[in-house]
């Protein structure tokens, strides 16, 4: 039986290793590569493929993904170095950073609290938060883990151990989206902002 | 409320279904394996959205198509509701790129079955609910589940989210008797499944202080003030949950007791998945003393009861699905029976294999259909 030539095959294999690529799509991709990209554009893609293994790293204070050391954020003087934010993954700061409301500093616990997923409070990266707490300058932490169960858990965990520190801890609201039109909400988000109402 | 016409596409025994139903009593009549429970069914799949046998869903779908669709037009208080669900084999919703299963009101894809819960409600009374005297614990755990998500979208959003800490701190459990040692999150869990738990104890019991006067009352009535009916709610099928007792302070008495037997077990020895309440008539433990008569009546005033309560919560009552029961009652309760459906105007839905025409009055409105393979006459 006739087969693609062994560089071709390659790359389909390469890319069916994707995460929501099957064969079809890495075939296709794999011929966009050959048919429509020129040399110098497939070398800009390889070395974005190396660089980001070679220059990305965990930042030793937040755990956010960073390519300085300090990441930028933790050397931002700018920043209120008063408030640290604990989130699930790296992209939940990116998330918050958009709001461009929030100044202070972030913790990336690099995952939540699931059994089922095997994954304790040894493997989150607790140690590292509890050790920043120790620094004078940290009045606040704010728990931002996601609102389902294991997050809840999570975040619970981290009040338990946090409690007796002296800092102010404080949790995420939740609630109806901004912008949204009540009736389009979901009853549990609803029902979450019912019990959690507040006094005007 | 009532259902004004229902069709069938593909479903269980019938390829194509189209009826108009009367807001009184339907019929569906005919020998046996010829479609009426099918027909019953797909009524209580519309308002629960979801089979009520413990089946793979795709099995609903007529054997040799790869999909079904059931439709229904209810006219309830609010105005009216069309309901839609379309069931795919896996093939077919691979194919597709879509869901096995999706849920449209008034042709609108809805995300979570709370937005679906209580445009149609409906109350079902077949044969294995002998069960809920007779059977297992979770037989009336799932009547108690059931009857209260119909009503209440939080109750049924506390039930996931309780199932969901049951499972996750069951894998930790194990995983502490696998290795031997402590695991310091097990205490959050601990916390989390007390606190999700005792909101639905508390739902509980408040449903069950509705339904206990009300089931009284149907119960009296069918046995001209001879029985005297109670329901009594136990905690991991054992401690007894009186009125105005400190549910908390059980909670945690209970809880504690457990505790050591679950970490040698690594499974969760606590919990409202293991409740169970009992059915006393006069004091007397029915599913041990009671005979069988004794039983059917119970079930029967629960099922009025039901009814009574669907209309307390949402002001409105039910539709009542009788399956093959009319036929098993004794003239006195069967004249009873249907005398609540015609004064109340409850649009119920009856099966039987035999001609019943007799059961009821020249005046009685009623509408028959004849069954037989999968078509309506």
């Amino acid at each position: 039986m006739y087969q693609y030539a062994e560089s071709l095959t390659r790359l389909i294999e390469q890319f069916a290793c994707l995460p929501g690529i099957g064969p079809k799509t890495a075939q296709r991709l794999s011929f966009y590569v050959l048919n429509n990209m020129s040399e110098q554009q497939v070398k800009v893609f390889a070395q974005a493929l190396l660089a980001v293994k070679k220059n990305i790293t965990t930042c030793p204070v937040c755990c956010n993904l960073t390519d300085v050391t300090p990441c930028r954020i933790c050397q931002d003087e700018q920043r209120n170095h008063t408030q640290i934010c604990v989130v699930e993954e790296a992209q939940d700061v990116i998330a918050i950073e958009k709001t461009r409301e929030y100044k202070g500093l972030y913790h990336v616990l690099q995952g939540r609290i699931s059994p089922m997923e095997g994954k304790g409070p040894e493997d989150l990266k607790i140690k590292e938060l509890l050790a920043r707490l120790g620094d004078a300058r940290v009045k606040e932490v704010v728990l931002a883990t996601n609102p389902d169960v294991e997050g809840e858990t999570t975040a619970l965990y981290l009040a338990k151990l946090i409690k007796p520190l002296e800092v102010k801890l404080t949790r995420i609201a939740h609630g109806v989206p901004v912008g949204g039109d009540l009736e389009y909400a979901d009853i549990a988000t609803l029902t979450r902002a019912l019990s959690g109402r507040r006094e005007v | 409320m009532y259902l004004e016409k229902i069709s069938l596409t593909n479903y269980r025994n019938y390829e194509s279904l189209e009826i108009n139903f009367s807001e009184q009593i339907n019929l569906f009549r005919g020998p046996n394996a010829q479609g009426k429970t099918n027909l019953l069914e797909a009524i209580y799949y519309l308002a629960i959205g979801r089979a009520y046998r413990p089946i793979r869903e795709d099995q609903l779908i007529k054997w040799g198509h790869n999909h079904c669709l059931l439709k229904g037009e209810v006219k309830n208080k609010i105005g009216r509701v069309n309901l839609e669900v379309i069931l795919c084999d896996l093939e077919q919703a691979q194919k597709l790129k879509r869901a096995k299963k999706e849920i449209k009101v008034n042709g609108l894809k809805i995300r979570r079955m709370t937005d679906f819960f209580g445009n149609l409600t409906a109350v079902l009374f077949a044969p294995e609910n002998l069960n809920i005297v007779k059977g297992a614990p979770s037989a009336r755990r799932k009547l108690l589940d059931n009857d209260i998500s119909q009503v209440s979208p939080s109750y049924y959003l506390q039930l996931q989210k309780y199932n969901q800490i049951l499972k996750q701190r069951n894998f930790l459990l194990k995983k502490i008797r696998k290795s031997g040692r402590d695991y310091a999150e097990l205490e959050i869990w601990d916390l989390q499944l007390k606190k999700v738990g005792e909101k639905i104890i508390q739902k509980r019991l408040e449903v069950l202080e509705k339904l206990t006067p009300l089931t009284r009352l149907m119960q009296r009535k069918l046995t001209g003030g001879r029985e005297n009916l109670e329901f009594r709610y136990f905690l991991n099928r054992e401690t007894e949950i009186k009125k105005g007792a400190n549910l908390k302070s059980i909670i945690n008495e209970e809880f504690a007791k457990v505790k050591e037997k679950e970490l040698e077990r690594g499974i969760t020895l606590w919990g409202p998945h293991r409740d169970d309440f009992l059915l006393t008539v006069n004091g007397i433990n029915l599913k041990l003393y009671g005979s069988q008569g004794q039983h059917r009546t119970a079930v029967l005033a629960i099922k009025l009861a039901e009814l009574e309560f669907f209309k307390s919560e949402s002001g409105e009552y039910p539709l009542l699905l009788l399956d093959d029961v009319l036929s098993e009652l004794d003239q006195e309760r069967r004249e009873y029976l249907l005398e609540i459906i015609l004064s109340k105007a409850i649009q119920c839905f009856i099966t039987t294999t035999e001609d019943v025409s007799s059961f009821f009055k020249n005046d009685d409105n009623f509408t028959s259909f004849y069954v037989q393979n999968g078509v309506l006459q």
